[in-house]
């Protein structure tokens, strides 16, 4: 086994693009699939961030209602995201802009927006 | 302290890494209180640990103007894409600042414009700095919760 030891990946033909070899014949693309922000926190009672990367901070807009706010903008407002919540809640991005990203969680019955106790978000996409 | 390397040009996110690998979080406990609509609860501004050790540090964070920059191009109607993403990268990073500061920075950063510069007009304040013991700790209420007219304002 040999170990890699560098600082810095650098695509050959495109500086910005480094392809890895997939499954079969299929190759992926480093950076677009490398998450681009991420931000666990507490979302109830008094709102805080646990940890995350990327984000400058945290907005608590209502109840089941949170904005989180980007260091790196992204280059445009076409860009992924995965918001994890309990089980029985609906989630979702329900605006977002390249310097932030409103989520929204509901209880599944009834389209109550509730607060919960740890969501996590992820955001995959262009940085600007 | 450990010394930040030079940034200037290097892409804001890489610093960040950097930032994540080499500084310790800080948890800040001020909170920004604001309203933005009468029909609205009050809104709470929280700081992340990580960016306020980057604020804290200082040499890693682009000035606040390069996100108004930003901000307008994004707010022109045929906009699709940022151009100018070399603001926030090839611009001298700000120094390090102290906490209020650097919430001050977050303020004009993350929180939109017209309330932050009309904070105090009107018949009362539509933006607070304070401290976590001094918000409701319970959420029952929550979406009752408005900015106390009879607050005492720092000077």
């Amino acid at each position: 086994m040999s170990t890699l030891a560098i600082n810095t990946l650098t695509g050959q033909t495109s500086a910005s693009s480094i392809t890895v070899r997939g499954e079969g014949s299929a190759n992926t693309n480093l950076q677009q699939g490398l998450a681009k922000a991420w931000c666990n926190f507490q979302g109830t009672s008094t709102i805080s961030i646990h940890d995350g990367f990327n984000s400058a901070s945290l907005t608590d807009v209502g109840t089941g209602q949170y904005k989180v706010n980007y260091t790196s903008a992204m280059s445009s407002d076409k860009y992924g995201y995965a918001f994890c919540a309990n089980a029985q809640t609906d989630v979702g991005m329900d605006d977002n802009a390249t310097t932030y990203c409103n989520l929204f969680v509901r209880q599944g019955w009834d389209n109550t927006t509730i607060d919960i106790a740890e969501p996590c978000c992820i955001i995959h996409g262009d940085l600007a | 302290m450990i010394e930040t390397p030079k940034f200037k040009g290097t892409h804001l996110f890489a610093r960040l890494g950097w930032a994540k690998e080499n500084l310790e979080p800080f948890q800040s406990d001020i909170r920004v209180v604001y309203e933005d609509g009468l029909d609205e609860p009050s809104k709470i501004l929280v700081p992340d640990p990580n960016w306020m050790a980057c604020a804290l540090q200082g040499g890693i964070l682009p000035p606040v103007e390069s996100y108004w920059e930003l901000k307008k191009d994004e707010e022109q109607p045929d906009f699709k894409k940022h151009t100018r993403g070399y603001l926030l990268h090839d611009t001298e990073p700000v120094g390090p600042m102290t906490e209020e500061e650097a919430i001050e920075y977050l303020i004009k950063k993350d929180i939109p414009s017209h309330i932050w510069k009309t904070w105090n007009d009107g018949n009362k304040p539509k933006m607070v700095i304070c401290r976590t013991h001094q918000l409701p700790s319970t959420r029952e209420w929550r979406n009752a919760w408005k900015i106390n007219e009879d607050i005492e304002l720092a000077a």
